[in-house]
């Protein structure tokens, strides 16, 4: 026998007996060959040190820093659903129904603009039309939450708001790297909710409120809705410039259907001063905002460029 | 009292009977395993990561991990082995988190079995070898070599099991066994603890 095939016999007789030819083999070879006989014994120790290696327990409070743990995963399993429903209940809140009133139709080629590229988190909206044709820009809840609308979600003919949430942020006590986020960005729908007027806050800017808007009783002429929503956007734009934020357009009662998008008009539009024609989006029109938009506040969405996450802490919350 | 009737209902209990108690929600009963585990499994990990602090981590991690996967165990009688998979996973998750070479460059493919001494004029071969010493050398072996070499001496696994446990054909368990034997010994020999 040599002495590589003697090593790996060695190497064998430390986890389990050899057969007895093998054993024989390597008994004469071991005899006559002084390092594989150095080479055993050191196996030998080796093996004896790591078993007799002693024991390290687990720290004293392990058990109970553990426990602890558990029973954050568990709130958080539970809170989760509860947690993304709240950031709907919150943003919801922040936007304030007033009053009931049909369901409102989304704008069309504004929210298709990318208006509000470029906009930090946090300041990310979307626009909604009211039967009145106020178009209102629906303001976030929380830094990286905000109302949204989802296609997929939307009821046929209908419209809803939604909001976009995460999953509370789990994290384990005594981690060294990161801390651990679940994040599920979750659409849960708030409701077909019926919304005729709101009270929408800003960041940074004081509350205002938009007046109920009631069915006109006759579609002002055209002409002169514009010349309403235009009188209108001065102020509007000059709210902006006090809070330095998005300007939120604010019409009067009464406007045409259709009439706030004027308000609303982009930049060249209000530069170029040309009419514009205005009429109830198709459906095909409607989809194919529905999917701009979903589109657009998915790009902007901070949790899809591994920005910060949504945390919800129950604490944070009072629903009423 | 306390300590005594936690005690009690520990020994009480079996692990298939903790577990299907934690699949139905009971935290107290998880807690049960964790402390009936905790030791083994923290000692795995320390062995593997030679740092009490990283250890800890690594051991909570794993019963946490545990505590979230524990729903679809099917099979409750190979809990210790399932949670000792976990935890030898994220040892050598945190090993190599630590290490700036990479994993394949540290296991060696060739010259397998290093020169062996042929005297041992200070009889150096009947001493035993100092817990420190050899958890020094330990720390160098390449991390998947420890992984078996922990799961082989200090946990004292047969080789079938520690197939099981990491996934790996039996070949593969008793190669890496043996290179990490020999690393060992290597190491050792480096530090003049062993001709």
């Amino acid at each position: 026998m040599r002495c590589n095939a003697a090593r790996v016999f060695i190497q064998e007789t430390l986890d389990g007996p050899l057969s007895p030819p093998d054993e024989a083999m390597l008994e004469a070879h071991v005899a006559g060959c002084e390092p594989c006989r150095n080479y055993r014994l050191t196996l030998c120790r080796i093996a004896t040190g790591l078993g007799k290696l002693e024991s390290c327990g687990a720290p004293r409070d392990f058990g109970a820093t553990v426990t602890f743990q558990l029973a954050r995963e568990k709130r958080r399993r539970q809170w989760a659903p509860i947690a993304a429903a709240a950031v709907v209940v919150a943003g919801f809140l922040t936007v304030r129904p007033l009053l009931g009133g049909p369901n409102f139709q989304l704008a069309s080629q504004d929210l298709a603009q990318p208006v509000l590229a470029g906009q930090p988190a946090g300041s990310v909206r979307a626009s909604v039309g009211l039967p009145g044709g106020s178009i209102l820009d629906a303001v976030p809840a929380r830094p990286d939450g905000f109302l949204a609308r989802s296609r997929a979600e939307a009821p046929p003919g209908g419209s809803g708001l939604f909001a976009r949430g995460a999953a509370p942020g789990v994290e384990s006590a005594g981690m060294a790297p990161a801390a651990r986020r679940a994040a599920d960005p979750a659409l849960v729908a708030v409701a077909p909710a019926p919304l005729a007027a709101l009270q929408l806050e800003e960041r940074g800017a004081a509350p205002f409120a938009l007046a109920p808007a009631a069915p006109p009783a006759e579609a002002p002429a055209e002409a002169e809705s514009l010349a309403a929503a235009d009188a209108a956007l001065p102020e509007a734009l000059a709210k902006k410039e006090e809070s330095g934020g998005r300007s939120i357009a604010s019409l009067p009662a009464g406007a045409a259907p259709g009439a706030g998008m004027s308000a609303y008009r982009t930049d060249s539009a209000r530069k170029s001063r040309a009419p514009v024609t205005r009429r109830a989006p198709t459906p095909e029109e409607q989809m194919a905002v529905d999917m701009a938009t979903f589109e657009m506040l998915r790009w902007m969405d901070p949790a899809a460029d591994g920005g910060p996450h949504l945390e919800v802490q129950e604490a944070d919350f009072t629903l009423p | 009292m306390t300590s005594l009737r936690t005690g009690q209902r520990l020994a009480a209990a079996s692990d298939e009977e903790l577990i299907l108690r934690s699949q139905r929600g009971d935290t107290a009963a998880f807690g049960d395993l964790v402390r009936r585990h905790q030791d083994r499994v923290f000692n795995l990990a320390y062995r593997m990561t030679g740092d009490r602090d990283v250890a800890a981590d690594v051991t909570q991690d794993a019963f946490l991990r545990a505590f979230r996967a524990l729903p679809k165990l099917r099979e409750t009688q190979r809990f210790s082995s399932w949670l000792l998979k976990i935890v030898s996973n994220l040892s050598l998750d945190a090993v190599q988190a630590k290490s700036t070479v990479s994993l394949d460059a540290l296991l060696e493919e060739g010259d397998e079995y290093l020169p062996i001494s042929g005297s041992d004029p200070e009889g150096a071969l009947d001493t035993v070898i100092a817990d420190e010493a050899i958890a020094a050398a330990l720390d160098k072996v390449a991390p998947v070599y420890r992984q078996v070499l922990v799961l082989r001496h200090i946990e004292d696994l047969p080789y079938e099991k520690i197939a099981e446990i990491l996934d790996l054909p039996l070949g593969t368990v008793k190669t890496r066994l043996f290179r990490g034997r020999e690393q060992l010994r290597h190491h050792l020999t480096e530090g003049g603890i062993t001709p």
